[in-house]
């Protein structure tokens, strides 16, 4: 994982040269990255509204919970499986958060509370993929729809908004040096995860689990353990997640949650394309988050149709794949 | 009228695989073919059913005269059927669909005519004398009953006037009763006046049923005669050819002679704590009484510094012995040691690892490396946790690895799937070495390997045994057992059929042992 740097920019392999020159290795790198640059460099020209701290704030506040829910996406991913159960967990785990606030307990009972509730939800995703052997697809999907059923138990479809911890609503609301809570600790669980899949041998184990689960086995690698425990940190994510979408709204609706799943997948597919091409990995993922938030951000600002956004988002993501396919071939055996 | 093909000759990239070889299949014998690996046996077989076309020679079939035959479709046409080892079959599918998949579906206005489909495929089942219902699930026969599916498969793909039908190694992944089974309906065949080529490396099938024999060796034919005309140790005398004395014994003093201390260099890079070396006459390996699906009630031991080979047909348990003492495949009875330390039963190859337990599986593409990631990465794997934290370390022994087994491109960063064959086995082979094995079980190391990378990894295996690693070395080339090992187990359905050492141990006895 630390080495990659100098692969992609060096000389061809022996085994196929590639004759690409350094720019369009770079270009093709960090493609998204320029984008994202242009585009803030663009919506600065086009409006004054944009690059003001106000605005730039706000649009980091908000994609603190988004970008939990991606994180949660990609390490199952990196060890070759699905999570799809993440957008009714978080509703899930909001709800079971906003319930226990209701009832009078605080902020110390409620986080433990959910970040247990996650944690768990994820291991049994884990050990009905491992030890059941049904296809992680499947069996997330129906443990999401699961998870929404109790939701609605939970709060009886009602939107629970009283009782929300004061700390939850802190973490949710206040801001240290300019910046949300929430933003902060989600940079610290990104630097945190860059960590853990970069340098350390359990993110070498797990990268290992998704290019041949096979020959991690015969490595001596306990594959089925280790698969489980991606679901279970997923499953921390979604509750760090959940609470920062606690505290930010200060209620829990029971139809919250499932939107969300459709655009951590892309931010993660996104995410593909740029930094170590060909995996999926957390820088290219911010960079794919902040892309897809700059754009909605920025055409808003510009006065935008309201379904201008999908097509910007589905366009950006399919261009992107495409632009990164070349740079995947090589990567592909032989 | 037989078929008959004269002089044919074939060569790849410059190296002649068939030399003016002669064959004639008479209608309604069984022919049987032979030779050992890389005689040109498939690439006669593949010139007959039109895979290749032949540089030099002639094919007659039905009383033409052919300089080749275009395509496996038309040596369907001209009356030319063959039964590969693998069946065709879908598992999901019943024996009818699968059928229908090369003959075509029946329908009206679009419709599947299942009715007309499950009776159509009766009558070709009943033909051929073949007792399952084509409403039987692909995936619920046994082997016997899949061969002669597939046998009805090929044989309805020549639409009329039937002239050859090649079985290539069909019964080698048979069980020997499924096999009988299996042969009776082949003889059933040939007495309705087919010709039949048949591939084998059992040469007990021969009796009683095959009427000709012909022997192939390095491209040429080496003999060829009525079946009762020699024995089976005169057949494999014929296979291995006259006795080159000296070439083993060679290999093993160059091998010998080879650079030392490769292996020490690797294990004290980055300085890891210099383990002791294991005391002359350790023991690396002890199996007492080991049973799995195939084998039987074996026991051995791999002393430390040993080399000790495994030879045997595909069916004798060889593939199955380096799975069970891994830990990757559950043995029915009997007990593992590996070092001094009790294999449990349950144990996974962690467990395995952890004893001192190294496998270099055979399939290589599967099993052997990552090919997404990186070859120091994948060198890394096993050993991953020593190095954390350790970069340096960690540098430093990709670098030594990667120049003691001369790994091209030397860079540790190279996509380990972009790599050749032999320097992706070469690597591995590094990243094994690297946890410091007391046994190190060798799976074919050589198979898809260029003859460079070859030589390195022999030198490579003495150099480690020299270091007091215990080698169990399988191989499917006799001549590379004899050349390396020091004692040689002959398996034989599931059993050890033999040890031999010393004098005893050539390659025409490895032969000798194995096939009959």
């Amino acid at each position: 994982m630390v080495l990659h740097m100098t692969e992609k920019a060096d000389a061809p392999t022996g085994a196929a040269p590639r004759g690409r020159s350094l720019a369009g290795v770079v270009l093709e790198r960090y493609a998204t990255l320029f984008l994202l640059i242009l585009l803030v460099i663009g919506f600065s020209l086009a409006t004054d509204r944009f690059f003001t701290t106000q605005n730039l704030t706000n649009l980091l506040v908000v994609q603190a919970v988004i970008s939990c829910i991606a994180f949660a996406a990609i390490i199952p991913l990196i060890v070759g499986e699905f999570d799809l159960s993440l957008g009714n967990m978080i509703g899930f785990l909001a709800m079971l958060g906003a319930i226990l606030g209701q009832a009078g307990y605080g902020a110390e009972v409620v986080i433990p509370a959910m970040i247990a509730g996650g944690i768990l939800c994820g291991v049994v995703n884990g050990i009905l993929t491992v030890r059941f052997q049904i296809s992680s697809f499947i069996a997330t999907l129906g443990t999401g729809i699961l998870l929404s059923g109790f939701t609605f138990a939970l709060s009886n479809g009602q939107v629970i908004f009283s009782g929300v911890p004061d700390l939850i609503l802190a973490i949710g609301q206040e801001r240290f040096l300019g910046l949300g809570i929430a933003v902060w600790l989600t940079l610290v669980l990104a630097l945190i995860l860059f960590y853990f899949t970069e340098h350390t041998p359990l993110g070498l184990k797990f990268y290992a689990i998704g290019g041949s689960e096979r020959v991690a086995f015969l490595a001596g690698v306990r594959t089925g353990r280790l698969k489980i425990l991606a679901f279970a940190m997923a499953g921390l994510f979604v509750a760090i997640g959940a609470v920062f979408d606690l505290g930010q709204s200060g209620a829990a609706n029971p139809g919250f949650g499932p939107d969300l799943l459709l655009p951590a997948y892309a931010a993660a597919f996104l995410g593909v394309t740029s930094y170590r091409p060909g995996y999926y990995n957390i820088p290219g993922t911010i960079i794919a988050i902040l892309l897809l938030a700059v754009g909605f951000n920025g055409l808003n600002l510009l006065g935008a149709p309201f379904w201008v956004q999908p097509i910007f988002n589905g366009a950006v993501l399919i261009a992107a794949v495409i632009l990164a396919r070349a740079e995947a071939r090589h990567i592909k055996r032989g | 009228m037989p078929v008959v093909a004269e002089k044919l000759t074939k060569s790849f990239a410059g190296v002649r695989v068939l030399d003016a070889v002669d064959l004639a299949v008479d209608r309604g014998e069984v022919h049987a073919l032979l030779g050992a690996n890389g005689s040109g046996k498939s690439t006669l077989v593949r010139i007959l059913t039109g895979v290749y076309q032949p540089d030099a020679g002639s094919i007659r079939v039905g009383g033409r005269t052919f300089a080749g035959i275009a395509s496996p479709h038309e040596a369907n046409d001209l009356g030319i059927a063959v039964v590969h080892q693998e069946a065709p079959l879908v598992d999901t599918l019943t024996v009818a669909e699968c059928i229908g998949l090369f003959r075509g579906y029946p329908t009206r206005a679009g419709r599947v005519l299942w009715r007309r489909l499950n009776g159509d495929c009766a009558d070709l089942l009943e033909r051929f004398g073949i007792a399952v219902s084509p409403r039987q699930l692909a995936g619920d026969l046994n082997p016997s009953q899949r061969a002669l599916v597939a046998l009805a498969i090929a044989l309805d793909r020549v639409k009329s006037g039937l002239e050859l039908l090649i079985l290539d190694e069909v019964t080698a992944s048979l069980p020997e009763d499924d096999a009988a089974i299996y042969l009776e309906r082949v003889a059933a065949i040939a007495r309705g006046g087919i010709g039949v080529l048949m591939v084998t490396h059992r040469l007990a099938e021969l009796n009683g049923l095959a009427a000709t024999v012909t022997v192939l060796r390095d491209g040429r034919r080496v003999y060829h005669a009525p079946v009762g005309d020699t024995d089976e140790e005169g057949l494999v005398g014929h296979m291995v050819g006259p006795v080159s004395v000296d070439r083993p014994a060679a290999a093993k003093a160059t091998a010998g002679a080879s650079r030392k201390g490769a292996v020490r260099a690797l294990w004290s890079a980055g300085a890891t704590p210099d383990a002791p070396r294991a005391a002359a006459g350790a023991e690396a390996l002890r199996v007492e009484n080991l049973s799995g699906r195939t084998i039987r009630d074996i026991s051995f031991r791999v002393g430390a510094g040993e080399i000790v080979g495994v030879a045997g047909l595909a069916d004798s348990g060889v593939a199955e012995l380096p799975q069970l003492l891994a830990g990757i495949a559950r043995r029915r009875g009997g007990a593992i040691r590996i070092a001094g330390g009790d294999l449990p039963e349950a144990a996974g190859p962690g467990e395995a690892i952890d004893l001192g337990l190294a496998l270099l599986p055979a399939d290589r593409l599967r099993n052997g490396g990552v090919a997404t990631l990186s070859v120091g990465e994948n060198v890394i794997l096993p050993n991953v946790d020593r190095f954390w934290h350790r970069r340096r370390q960690r540098g430093e022994v990709l670098a030594t690895t990667i120049s003691v087994l001369d790994v091209r491109p030397p860079r540790p960063e190279a996509i380990f799937g972009r790599l050749s064959g032999g320097n992706q086995q070469k690597a591995l082979i590094g990243k094994w070495l690297l946890t410091r094995p007391k046994l190190f079980v060798l799976d074919d190391p050589t198979s898809g390997v260029d003859p460079g990378a070859r030589e390195k990894i022999f030198e490579i295996v003495h150099d480690a045994a020299a270091e007091g690693v215990g080698i169990l070395f399988f191989s499917t080339e006799p001549e590379q057992l004899a050349a390396m090992c020091s004692r040689l187990i002959v398996l034989k359905n599931g059993q050890i059929a033999t040890e031999l050492t010393g004098a005893d141990l050539t390659r025409e006895m490895i032969s000798q042992w194995c096939y009959t």
